[in-house]
């Protein structure tokens, strides 16, 4: 049961992950919307093997949250930029910690994961951190770092390329 | 892109690693317990866990020396390889001593691993290709490491995912432009 955990966890940041890239697309430009792009197909990609995954463990998949709050406002790109690194920065420590709790082939494809969300989040920040994943190790650099004014920018506020519809209901945070 | 020689993260998994994939989790943390006498099982895996680490400390050791040879030979390219040389050195640290316990400083010299080649002559003359060698360096060991972690107890291969995931995010900025 520990391996579902972990993978329901994975899977939940991962719906975050898939929003959230939504939000990030309609904040930028050129070559970066792209890699956006493309950075959201490879995530809704990663939680639909997530869902293969948790059934295979005898779980049922939890859905996405029909919207999510953002950790901080995202008016403009260089905003955006960030939120997808601190999107990559979450999902780095889920797949850690699904790592821990796997074994074998699902093992290898969690540390791919981790690798993969290591490497998107340098693309978008520019630098990275020694131990991508472990927040124990390296504390303070994991800091949200709501920006100093703003007012929350709400879901309904966003003009998010492709993201799910959020209709009604739930709302996670991101 | 010049290919380098030397071996880091090359070479066959060592077969003591097939021993620890369960129950051996507090191995990285140098819990002792539960490999006492009698229990060889237990014993195997540990002593798995043990060489596993063992070979990790002296692949980023290796990996660290190849990065001082660099700034050796191209003091320009300081700015741009400090903080991924920083970051070799605290795998170094924190793979070898997970809890900080021994007060072990950042290592300052080259270590002499097993039978690994010397860096030192594989450093190319110019820094785009330093740079390349650097990035392929960290590429296979990444590789070597995803391959490696299958057999790691549970804790140690969330580090070594961990590293693996740094050391390709370092392949990746020193390929990239500036």
């Amino acid at each position: 049961m520990k391996e579902l955990a972990a993978a329901q966890a994975a899977l939940s940041a991962e719906h975050a992950t898939v929003y959230g890239y939504g939000v990030v697309g309609g904040r930028i430009a050129g070559e970066r919307r792209k890699e956006a792009r493309e950075a959201y197909d490879a995530h809704r990609a990663r939680r639909d093997a997530l869902r293969r995954t948790i059934r295979d463990l005898g779980g049922k998949p939890e859905p996405a949250a029909a919207a999510y709050a953002l950790p901080f406002a995202v008016p403009d790109g260089t905003a955006a930029e960030r939120l997808a690194a601190e999107l990559e920065d979450r999902l780095a420590g889920v797949y850690a910690d699904l790592v821990r709790a796997s074994e074998g082939a699902r093992r290898r494809e969690a540390a791919g994961a981790l690798r993969e969300a290591a490497v998107r989040s340098v693309r978008w920040r520019g630098t990275g951190v020694p131990f991508p994943g472990l927040t124990e190790l390296h504390g303070s650099d994991q800091a949200p770092a709501p920006s100093s004014s703003a007012p929350s920018d709400g879901p309904g506020s966003s003009d998010a390329s492709g993201r799910p519809d959020a209709g009604s209901g739930a709302s996670g945070t991101l | 892109m010049p290919r380098t020689p030397s071996p880091v993260g090359a070479g066959p998994p060592r077969r003591a690693v097939l021993a620890g994939v369960l129950g051996a989790g507090g191995a990285l943390a140098g819990c002792s317990d539960g490999s006492g006498p009698g229990d060889a099982s237990e014993a195997e895996k540990a002593a798995g866990a043990r060489a596993l680490r063992r070979r990790a400390v002296q692949q980023s050791e290796t990996l660290l020396a190849r990065y001082d040879s660099a700034l050796a030979a191209h003091a320009a390219l300081g700015e741009r390889l400090g903080p991924l040389r920083t970051a070799v050195a605290r795998h170094v640290q924190v793979l070898d001593d997970p809890r900080g316990q021994r007060g072990r400083s950042t290592p300052q010299s080259p270590p002499s691993p097993s039978g690994e080649a010397s860096p030192d002559a594989d450093v190319p003359e110019d820094e785009g290709g330093a740079l390349a060698a650097l990035a392929e360096a960290e590429r296979r060991l990444a590789e070597s490491r995803t391959r490696s972690l299958v057999d790691a107890p549970p804790e140690l291969a969330r580090v070594l995912a961990s590293v693996a995931a740094a050391g390709a995010a370092h392949a990746y900025l020193l390929e990239s432009e500036s």
